[in-house]
């Protein structure tokens, strides 16, 4: 399955909750798919998506999830143990 | 007074209740302060780009956030600056330490030191500089500035204003 099918797929899952998406493609395509006001478009600072959707999770209640890439993630690595040092339920990163 | 403490209070008087931190020597004073407050969650960050995400989020989530850091970080968070934080238009208060500065005790500081101004200045981005510990006056009204018009604000803070390295 491509990543577009697989937004396809969770767009109505997504579409109840507070979304931060990775630049370029994932913005695209989730934009084209099913855009919405709960949808955060990040479109220049590659490797923050995650670090972006975990900072709406500590500062609010409603659910918040993050879509990151596997490249990018890796320029941003030591957000994870960030992450991981102050959980909270209301944050799912997925990648 | 305690200059940690009085800078510490100006935060909470603005309703500033997320702070990302960065550690330097300098800074550790203010940051301890920080972490005492129950007012303010503390988040401590790998990395200052990663410290502006977090600050990014928590402005979208309805809270005034802030970032603590050195001067050298602005030569590794520009694209953030740029592409995040001005293009979003979102609010956010740089406490810098400047360091390579006057009383400076390590050469490698200084490098960074003479560009810190000249890239804020390319950037934009209103500055300030404290070397007096009076300067630290007018820090609530750059906290007020900085959240009336939406932009990232650098306050930078050396080694004078701090009183020295503690080995001078």
């Amino acid at each position: 399955m491509i990543r577009s099918e697989i937004l396809r797929e969770i767009a109505p899952i997504l579409r109840d909750q507070l979304v931060v998406c990775n630049i370029g493609l994932p913005s695209q395509e989730l934009h084209m798919i099913d855009d919405n006001a709960k949808n955060f478009y990040m479109l220049g600072t590659m490797g923050l998506s995650s670090s972006i959707g975990f900072g709406l999770a500590l500062a609010q209640d409603k659910t918040v999830i993050s879509i990151d890439g596997d490249g990018s993630v890796l320029t941003n690595f030591g957000t994870l143990p960030t992450i991981a040092n102050n959980v909270t339920d209301n944050y799912i990163l997925g990648r | 007074m305690d200059i940690s403490k009085k800078i510490v209070d100006d935060f909470v008087a603005n309703d500033v209740s997320f702070i990302t931190t960065v550690p330097c020597k300098q800074l550790a004073g203010v940051i301890d302060e920080v972490e005492a407050r129950p007012e303010i969650f503390h988040i401590p960050s790998n990395k200052e780009d990663e410290g502006m995400g977090l600050c990014a989020g928590a402005f979208m989530g309805g809270k005034r956030p802030a970032i603590i850091m050195q001067n050298t970080a602005i030569g590794v968070t520009i694209n953030t600056l740029a592409t995040l934080t001005q293009y979003y238009r979102m609010p956010l208060p740089m406490l810098i330490s400047y360091r390579g500065e006057l009383r400076e005790p390590v050469a490698c500081q200084v490098e960074m030191a003479v560009h810190t101004k000249a890239l804020l200045n390319q950037l934009h981005i209103p500055t300030y500089h404290f070397h007096k510990e009076s300067d630290a006056d007018e820090f609530d009204a750059i906290l007020k500035y900085t959240f009336m018009c939406n932009k990232p604000v650098a306050i930078l803070t050396d080694a004078s204003f701090w009183g020295g390295y503690g080995d001078q």
